[in-house]
């Protein structure tokens, strides 16, 4: 059984740290690594102009131990996550951010990047259902076989019908209200495009400068989906407020962020420390390279708890599925997820059990492969004894391999 | 009778093919058969999820093209006239497979790998009987290859950019617009998705003034693709206004209308442009080939230039420290001499030892002289050797095999030395100025005498005056002694440090008459080192160490010679250490 791997990326650094005493440069970018160790997680905000990145970063704010940042470029350098916005969902998605991942072992581990299908809410050119339908997109690209392997989750949300939910004020719900008051045949044509929406000349009961408010606020198809969801039902505005961020699919992407990031931060951390030591190692030629080379690669090829996220992504998506009897166990609240490192039952149901043979190729089969063949790994945990508890997030024990 | 753009056209086809570039007739006589043809060919471009094939529909008021979230346009649909409804999808010259023309819009074609496969679908509608083509395109930046686009451009009359309404248009558009407008100059710009955007005037007024920006003269035409379906849909035409589709079909008919009068001659002159361009590129290639060789050989002119200023100069500063030095070497050697006569004639009689002295000075300027000269030589010889290492690094046969020679009579034009007049003391001067003597003492002890009581002159006072006769002409003599030494050749300040001698020559006679003829002196003094490197050539320079040696051999000779002559006692110092030494 091999260490854990925070334990192995932090043994690995202070090893580099003495191998490159002699090069200030390069140990001082050691020591930045070790330093980057004790940060809280660094989650990119990435995606091209008008992608939604900032109104994202407000309604994602700030979370104990993450730092959100964003750029307009990816690879975003001493992020530890990704989380990579794109208006519109399509193949080249998955080209864009094979390129950006510029090291191989960055690529063979591609569990720091979740796709944002941003903008949700103007899918389906408009209409109400095209949250719905951003939604249904997501899911279907979640499965897509060159998207699965290069990020861990496809999110379809709306960072603008998120915060509009969350702040809506009680002058605009009661607009809404007078609006939805009317019939649909009434309002229909008033909805059909902007111009007309903001018209003054309309002969609705909202004054013009209010409606452009709400345009403004919600968009066009968030104001038709207020005003269906107000004649369905969701009369308050608590009510409206909560539909609406509900179906914003925030919620959505802040449990992905949770599941597949935060809560493995250690293993996140230890990732891009490992990818940057490698970086260096290739840079800085040293008599102690091959080796660290070679203990950097059995590291991320052994490192169980990467297999493990690529396996929780997989379950995530639907690319599999666990035997019936653990689905209720592990999906029965936020309490009992997948957790890295740390004990637990569920921690230990969904490790891997010892007798599994580990390497790249078995890596990939968990991870990336077809369907049938990725159920494997979990009849091996069900085989296998409990694994032992985890150790702790970063310790200064000595890596069993090493 | 044929329009111009047609001969320039034909011109053109006729100077390719003069020049074997069939490749460009070939294009050339696609674009006449082309621009001939009276349909307009409209090719619909724009990046992913513009609306683009929405758009389409819209112009026809059909489902003609594939639309939805995911599916997008993965063949070239051509919607053009019929006379039924129909749809083919064609992937090869022969290979036409029928579609069923319900099913177009909801169809997900995957393009054949490398293949030029396109769907036709043929509709009976009053616009496209005018001979009005459109091509909807795959989105420039999807998963087709790069260029894909670009090659549907030489088939095209217009480009019509698709660019969503809520953005405004991208890098990526443009430098699409301004390579199209290579070979279609004719392009429209419309904003889709009006119906959804707030700002859509001022992104429409933003756009039109990047591409004035860009050179590009394009329309901008903001529609709503979904009102215009709507509209058609309940026959509102109220609705259709707003949804800009009259004035975009108003314009596209009159592209059509008016192809051969104003489209045909831009594109003509736009493809005979750009064939010209690549039919001279060949040339600009040789001319900026030679103007590569050029910058190469000016680069070389330079380095040479530059080198030769190196080694000049470098030559330059040489010989100015190879003269000083040598100046001051030649001035350390005769000083030292100097130093010696000034000593020896300190206690010599000049006229007693004036005979055996000449010779021994003269043979002790020659050695210093030969020396000096042997440095001198071997000094330049260094300094041709480094300035021909140099050289050697660029022409090894520019050197010849010896730079420097030693004439054979370099003394030889010596003068001989002057015997200075020392001058006579004749009976009368000596009597005179005893004379001058006695006759003090006289009057002095006359005085005296007188008053003791005495004449004036007496026995006590002639006695006292004779006495003093004869020191006076001794202390006479004694005060005319510098002089004569004075007069003694290589004497000056040099040889005198710090001793106020009344009667100084200037400094300039002495070494000018011992180096005279020899090692001539340069000018002007230049001393740029300190004075502490006597021995002259810095650490490098070899300090002509055979002719130090033997020039100092030299002065021991002679002054042995001289000691054992004439009682001179001490050999010339070429050491001030060795002064200690010289008895006194």
């Amino acid at each position: 059984m091999s260490a854990a791997l925070p334990d192995i990326a932090w043994h690995l650094l202070t090893g580099a740290l003495a191998s490159y005493r002699d090069q200030p440069r390069a140990a001082a970018a050691v020591r930045r690594e070790l330093e980057r160790f004790e940060e809280p997680l660094r989650i990119a905000v990435a995606g091209p102009p008008r992608a939604g990145k900032t109104t994202l970063l407000g309604e994602l704010a700030a979370r104990r131990g993450v730092i959100f940042t964003e750029t307009p470029t990816i690879p975003v350098p001493d992020a530890d996550a990704l989380l990579y916005l794109t208006p519109h969902p399509g193949e080249s998605v998955a080209y864009e951010l094979a390129d950006a991942q510029v090291s191989t072992l960055a690529r063979a581990t591609p569990v720091d990047t979740i796709v944002v299908l941003s903008r949700a809410d103007e899918f389906g050119g408009g209409r109400v259902d095209g949250l719905g339908s951003a939604r249904m997109i997501a899911r279907r690209y979640q499965r897509h076989v060159a998207l699965q392997q290069v990020c861990q989750a496809v999110v379809a949300a709306s960072a603008r019908i998120g915060y509009a939910g969350r702040t809506l004020t009680a002058p605009e719900h009661a607009a809404l209200t007078s609006l939805a008051g009317r019939t649909r045949e009434e309002t229909e044509r008033y909805l059909l495009s902007v111009d007309r929406f903001v018209d003054p000349q309309a002969p609705v009961p909202v004054d013009p400068a209010v409606r452009a408010g709400l345009v403004e606020r919600l968009g066009l198809p968030g104001v038709r989906l207020a005003l269906t969801l107000l004649r369905t039902g969701s009369a308050t505005r608590d009510e409206l407020s909560g539909q609406l961020v509900a179906r914003s699919g925030l919620d959505d992407l802040r449990d992905a962020i949770g599941e597949l990031f935060i809560e493995w931060r250690p293993v996140l951390k230890a990732r891009s420390a490992l990818i940057a030591l490698d970086a260096l190692v290739r840079a800085q030629p040293h008599p102690d390279g091959a080796r660290l080379l070679a203990a950097l690669d059995r590291a991320l090829a052994n490192g169980h708890e990467l297999r493990e996220l690529r396996l929780l992504a997989a379950l995530r998506a639907g690319r599999t599925r666990l035997p019936i009897s653990r689905t209720a166990s592990s999906r029965s609240g936020a309490g009992s997820r997948v957790r890295p490192g740390g004990g637990g039952a569920a921690d230990r149901r969904h490790r891997p059990g010892p007798g599994r043979p580990a390497g790249r190729g078995a890596d990939r089969r968990a991870g990336m492969g077809g369907g049938r063949r990725r159920r494997r790994p979990l009849a091996g945990a069900r085989r296998g004894p409990p694994a032992p508890p985890g150790p702790p997030p970063r310790g200064r024990r000595r890596g069993a391999q090493l | 009778m044929a329009p111009p753009w047609l001969d320039v056209l034909d011109e053109t086809i006729h100077a390719c093919a003069a020049r074997g570039r069939r490749d460009l007739v070939r294009l050339l006589e696609d674009r006449r058969t082309r621009l001939l043809d009276p349909r307009l060919r409209v090719l619909v471009v724009g990046t992913r999820k513009q609306g683009k094939s929405q758009l389409v529909n819209a112009i026809v008021n059909a489902p003609a093209c594939v639309v939805g979230d995911e599916t997008g346009t993965t063949v070239p649909t051509v919607v053009q006239h019929a006379e039924k409804p129909s749809a083919v999808l064609v992937s090869g010259r022969a290979d036409r497979t029928p579609v069923p023309v319900d099913e177009v819009g909801a169809l997900a074609l995957r393009r054949p790998v490398g293949g030029a496969a396109h769907l036709e679908v043929g509709l009976p509608r009053t616009l496209l009987r005018s001979g009005l083509v459109l091509v909807d395109m795959p989105p420039l930046d999807g998963a087709a290859e790069p260029g894909y686009a670009e090659a549907g451009l030489d088939g095209a009359d217009a480009v019509l950019m698709v660019s969503d309404a809520r953005r405004e248009i991208t890098r990526t558009e443009l430098d699409f617009l301004v390579r199209a407008g290579r070979s279609c100059p004719q392009v429209l710009v419309v904003l889709t998705k009006i119906d959804l955007s707030q700002d859509w005037r001022r992104t429409a007024q933003r756009n039109r003034e990047h591409l004035a920006e860009a050179g590009l003269p394009a329309h901008v035409l903001p529609v709503s693709a979904d009102l215009r379906l709507r509209a058609a849909k309940t026959d509102d035409r109220a609705l259709n206004a707003e949804s800009g589709f009259a004035e975009l079909v108003a314009c596209l008919q009159q592209y059509a209308a008016t192809k051969a009068e104003r489209i045909a001659p831009h594109t003509a002159a736009a493809v005979t442009t750009r064939v010209l361009e690549s039919l001279a590129e060949p040339l600009l290639a040789q001319r900026s080939a030679a103007a590569g060789q050029l910058e190469d050989l000016q680069r070389s002119l330079e380095r040479l230039r530059r080198q030769s200023a190196r080694w000049q100069n470098g030559l330059a500063d040489d010989i100015a420290d190879l003269a000083s030095d040598v100046e001051y070497d030649l001035r350390d050697r005769t000083r030292r001499i100097i130093r010696t006569v000034d000593e020896f004639f300190d206690t010599a009689d000049p006229a007693e030892v004036w005979d055996a002295f000449a010779p021994w000075l003269e043979e002790n300027l020659r050695n210093a002289a030969e020396a000096n000269f042997g440095w001198l030589v071997e000094r330049s010889h260094w300094i041709a050797a480094r300035i021909a290492r140099d050289l050697a690094a660029y022409r090894a046969d520019v050197l010849p095999d010896s730079t420097f020679w030693m004439p054979d009579q370099v003394f030889d034009s010596m003068s001989e030395l002057e015997r200075p007049s020392f001058g006579h003391f004749s009976l009368a001067q000596k009597l005179f100025t005893g004379l001058r003597g006695s006759y003090g003492g006289v009057v002095m002890f006359g005085l005296l005498t007188s008053l003791a009581g005495l004449p004036l002159i007496n026995v006590v006072s002639i006695g006292a005056g004779a006495a003093f006769g004869e020191g006076g002409g001794t202390a006479a003599h004694r005060g005319l002694l510098p002089q004569v030494q004075q007069g003694v050749p290589g004497r000056g300040p040099a040889g005198a440090p710090g001793a106020a001698r009344p009667l100084q020559r200037p400094a300039r006679t002495a070494p000018g008459r011992a180096g005279r003829g020899g090692a001539r002196r340069p000018a002007p003094v230049r001393r740029r080192r300190a004075p502490t490197g006597v021995r002259g050539p810095p650490a490098a320079v070899p300090p002509g160490p055979a002719g130090e040696r033997a020039g100092a051999a030299g002065h021991r000779g002679v002054s042995e010679r001289m000691r054992t002559n004439h009682g001179l006692s001490a050999p010339v110092p070429h050491d001030g250490g060795e002064r200690s030494e010289v008895p006194s």
